[in-house]
């Protein structure tokens, strides 16, 4: 069964997730009505999405029927799967870090254009720095 | 042979995983230049070229100079390469 | 607590000098006309504070203002702050982080804060309640602990705060007002009001819930909204850098096409190799820790913390290394060492001070060192030279100027002030505009960036008509152009050095800033078309609002506040004569690409092309009689009429 999963040190605190899912019941924006709460830690030095929620959206953004605060999050700090796809992405993205520090802030599957995949051929460059 | 300054901005380098290059073609366009860096780092062209115009895409941006000369950005992906020229990619 | 709608906004008008407090509604058609944020705060401004009032005595008014899309997730916690400028123009600036939407929660949406304590003292605003409370414990503080010391007071994780540091206490120039730790606007002088009023920070909790009028609608233009915006779809070239590795791109990207300024901007380009040691992969790569991002921006990472990990300013942790820095803390200065520049910019954080006043005003005494007209003797013994040979004087100089101590107290005064005391032709190197210092945006190969320097009523001030580079002008068609009443050939006007169009485009992207700004979300979100197309931005107002009003009717609100801005400047005495490029540009070709000066053949053209297409006299920039009463804004005009202010 799918769950949304939080990625911690992916989020940037925006609160879109907590923003949109206040207001999904009744059209009001109000924090109080959110199913995930984003914890800002005095000094701003960590974001922290806690979920309160089983995944099936009260009121889906797009029509993929995924959950609206997963849809909205810029980072990817939020992921809607099966545990072992879970798992699979969070490797994913350690493997990713590995490579660039890029995904310090953002999740690869967000990443739209092309990059160098772990372990992918390369070429040895033509001297030159 | 053509002596060239190749330089990559910010997430071009994931591709490339180097920030800047002295590198030697034969390309005579943008184009060619680009087939061929896409054969040594795998993802470039299809990072900067539209698979349905065939030009550069939107989201990206490429400035070339001829030696010695203020760079202009590149509106047409067979913009001729010189010797000595410098191409940035971002 | 029941929700509050978008329709009414209140303010609460707060004296500091009898502590009295009295929250109110605004007329209900100002929604309508000024939309809110900067918009309702220029109306405001100009009805509070009268010509010649004492910009650091009790009668200036020191406004906040959110508006009606803060607390929705379009806003991005923008709000706008305005005064009048110790230099006498409108001060407004604009910030960001998560204060907004609290204050709106809390169903306030302005604070207009007049009079002077007696002490030093903060305002403490819980769901439409405030107090005035002691601040003594608190003054002297630097902006990172004094954020630290309320939350703990307060007991409060979650409270919002806005406050000044030890520089805007001691009155020095430029300084702005701080929040979420790296959040700052107002360099115009609204940290120095602020100060001027003993008032060291709000506080605000709010618990109400924000209902939109029409929801479904509401969702359908945020997807809109966010289609143009997200890294996915976006089609602006900008998006991926910026949405990610973030301006620090710059000193690459410039560099080769003359748009760099380098040691005080007497050249236009720097050394590569310096310029990529700056750059944003070494940024990201070796500094940052964390993203960080406004109340709901689609983007990734706009907004970093950072560490310095080795070396001799080992733990030194800071954010939001952006565009400004590589420049005023970089080429400027002739610097390539980054852990330098952060801790120069971290400590202008700390200590509340403007960066670009810092910069410039350095780079303009090394300017002036390197020419003899200053020397060791005036620096405190410090060699004051490009290329900062003193790393740990510059560092200590940092804090001088902060607190006014020795050789800082001079440049506390900014570059226009100093010159003016230092004389031996200095105001030569002096690289400011109505007294404000420059932004480090090129203006001789960029002819609207140059033309929107000179005439922004606070000083430079690129967020009023940013960005310099705009979209691909195939993006939009021309039959769409003219459905948005756009009568501008985009391509002539995109081009950087051909001066025509310039002044129709500059007037174009000049009130639909005002617009984003007046809603208020962020002007750097102006991406894909965005900025030319601002149907997105209304459809989102009137389903938040409720408030049926055509497009047209929406894109007035914007051209309203420019006129209300210009208006206060006329009132104080500026005039056409004030609105022009700093003395270098105008007198001094670009070395190297031979971009020409900005002389008066160039310019002057460009100006008047500005003023004709904004209905303002060309002789004078007053705005005409006639656009006033076509804005509604006949009382302006009587005003003027009452003060023998000559309107055409």
């Amino acid at each position: 069964m799918k769950r949304i999963y939080v990625i911690e040190d992916l989020c940037n605190g925006c609160r879109l997730c907590e923003t949109f899912c206040s207001s999904l019941t009744d059209g009001v924006f109000d924090v109080k009505q959110s199913r995930i709460k984003v914890i800002k830690v005095p000094g701003e030095e960590k974001d922290i999405p806690i979920v309160d929620c089983n995944g099936r959206c009260v009121r889906p953004l797009y029509d993929d029927g995924g959950p609206t605060c997963v849809a909205v999050c810029p980072t990817g700090a939020l992921i809607y799967e099966e545990q072992h796809d879970a798992v699979a992405k969070r490797l994913e993205l350690e493997a990713a870090r590995e490579e660039h520090s890029l995904f310090k802030v953002i999740a690869p599957w967000k990443w739209p254009l092309p990059w160098r995949r772990p372990g992918a051929g390369k070429a040895a460059p033509a001297g030159g720095d | 042979m053509k002596q060239l300054e190749l330089r990559y901005v910010a997430h071009v380098t994931t591709i490339t995983r180097i920030l800047q290059e002295d590198y030697q073609t034969e390309a005579s366009t943008i184009r060619e230049l680009l087939d061929e860096l896409d054969a040594r780092y795998g993802g470039l062209r299809g990072l900067f070229v539209n698979p349905d115009t065939g030009q550069l895409n939107l989201n990206t941006m490429i400035y070339y100079s001829d030696p010695g000369k203020i760079p202009v950005s590149v509106i047409d992906l067979d913009h001729q390469v010189v010797d000595g020229g410098t191409i940035t990619f971002w | 607590m029941t929700a509050r709608d978008n329709r009414v906004q209140t303010i609460l008008w707060v004296d500091l000098s009898d502590g009295c407090t009295r929250l109110e509604a605004l007329p209900e058609e100002w929604t309508r006309k000024y939309l809110g944020c900067r918009g309702v705060n220029a109306r405001l401004l100009f009805d509070e504070v009268q010509a010649g009032t004492d910009p650091l005595g009790p009668d200036n008014v020191l406004f906040f203002g959110t508006g009606p899309m803060d607390g929705l997730p379009i806003g991005m916690g923008r709000m706008s702050v305005a005064c009048k400028s110790p230099r006498g123009t409108v001060a407004e600036g604009s910030f960001g982080g998560f204060f907004g939407p609290e204050l709106r929660r809390a169903g306030i949406d302005y604070l207009a804060i007049r009079g002077q304590a007696d002490h030093p003292v903060y305002l403490y605003i819980e769901d439409e309640k405030a107090e005035i409370r002691d601040a003594s414990h608190l003054w002297g503080l630097k902006t990172n602990e004094t954020d630290t010391a309320l939350r703990r007071e307060l007991s409060d994780p979650d409270v919002q705060l806005r406050y000044i540091g030890p520089a805007a206490e001691n009155l020095v120039h430029a300084s702005p007002i701080f929040g979420n730790l790296n959040n700052s606007g107002g360099r115009a002088g609204c940290g120095e009001v602020m100060a001027s009023k003993r008032l060291k920070a709000i506080a605000v909790r709010g618990s109400k819930g924000i209902r939109v009028a029409d929801y479904d609608a509401f969702l359908e233009a945020y997807k809109v909204f966010r289609q143009r915006l997200d890294l996915a779809t976006s089609r602006d070239m900008w998006t991926p850098v910026w949405s990610t590795y973030g301006a620090p791109v710059l000193s690459r990207l410039f560099t080769d096409i003359g748009n760099l300024m380098t040691r005080n901007a007497s050249e236009m380009r720097w050394d590569y190799d310096k310029a990529t040691r700056i750059s944003c992969e070494n940024y990201l790569d070796n500094y940052v820790t964390k993203a960080k991002a406004c109340w709901c921006c689609p983007w990734t990472a706009c907004q970093k913390l950072h560490e310095i990990k080795s070396g001799k300013y080992q733990g030194f942790k800071g954010g939001n290394y952006w565009a400004g820095q590589p420049v005023t803390f970089g080429s400027l200065i002739d610097n390539d060492d980054l852990d330098l520049i952060l801790v120069l910019s971290g400590l202008c954080n700390q200590y509340g001070l403007d960066i670009f006043h810092v910069g410039y005003t350095l780079s303009w005494a090394m300017e002036c060192f390197e020419n003899g007209l200053l020397t060791k003797a005036d620096t405190d013994g410090l060699e004051l030279r490009f290329g900062c040979p003193d790393k740990e004087g510059l560092i200590d100089l940092i804090r001088k100027i902060a607190m006014r101590e020795g050789f800082g107290d001079l440049l506390a005064k900014g570059c226009a002030e100093a010159s003016r005391i230092v004389e031996q032709g200095s105001e030569r190197f002096c690289l400011s505009v109505k007294g404000q210092e420059l932004e480090g945006i090129a203006e001789r190969n960029l002819y609207m960036v140059a033309l929107g320097i000179a005439l922004s009523e606070v000083g430079p001030d690129h967020t009023r008509w940013y960005p310099p580079y705009p979209c691909n002008p195939s993006l939009i068609s021309k039959e769409e152009l003219a459905e948005l009443g756009i009568d501008l050939d985009l391509r002539l006007a995109f081009q950087g050095r051909n001066p025509e169009q310039k002044g129709r485009l500059l007037r174009w992207f000049t009130i639909s800033r005002a617009i984003v700004e007046s809603m208020p979300s962020c002007v750097f979100l102006v991406r894909d078309t965005l900025g030319l197309d601002m149907r997105p931005w209304w459809n989102l107002f009137k389903a938040a609002t409720g408030i049926e009003f055509d497009y047209p009717e929406f894109v007035m609100a914007g051209e309203r506040l420019l006129n209300l801005d210009r208006a206060f400047n006329i009132r104080e005495g500026y005039r056409r004569a004030d609105d022009h490029p700093p003395i270098r540009m105008a007198t001094e070709d670009v070395p190297y690409f031979g971009y020409r000066k900005l002389d008066a053949a160039v310019f002057d053209p460009m100006l008047d092309e500005y003023y004709e297409a904004n209905g303002w006299s060309v002789a004078t920039s007053i705005p005409t009689r006639k656009k006033l009463e076509e804005l509604g804004l006949g009382d302006v005009a009587g005003e003027f009429d009452a003060l023998g202010i000559e309107v055409e």
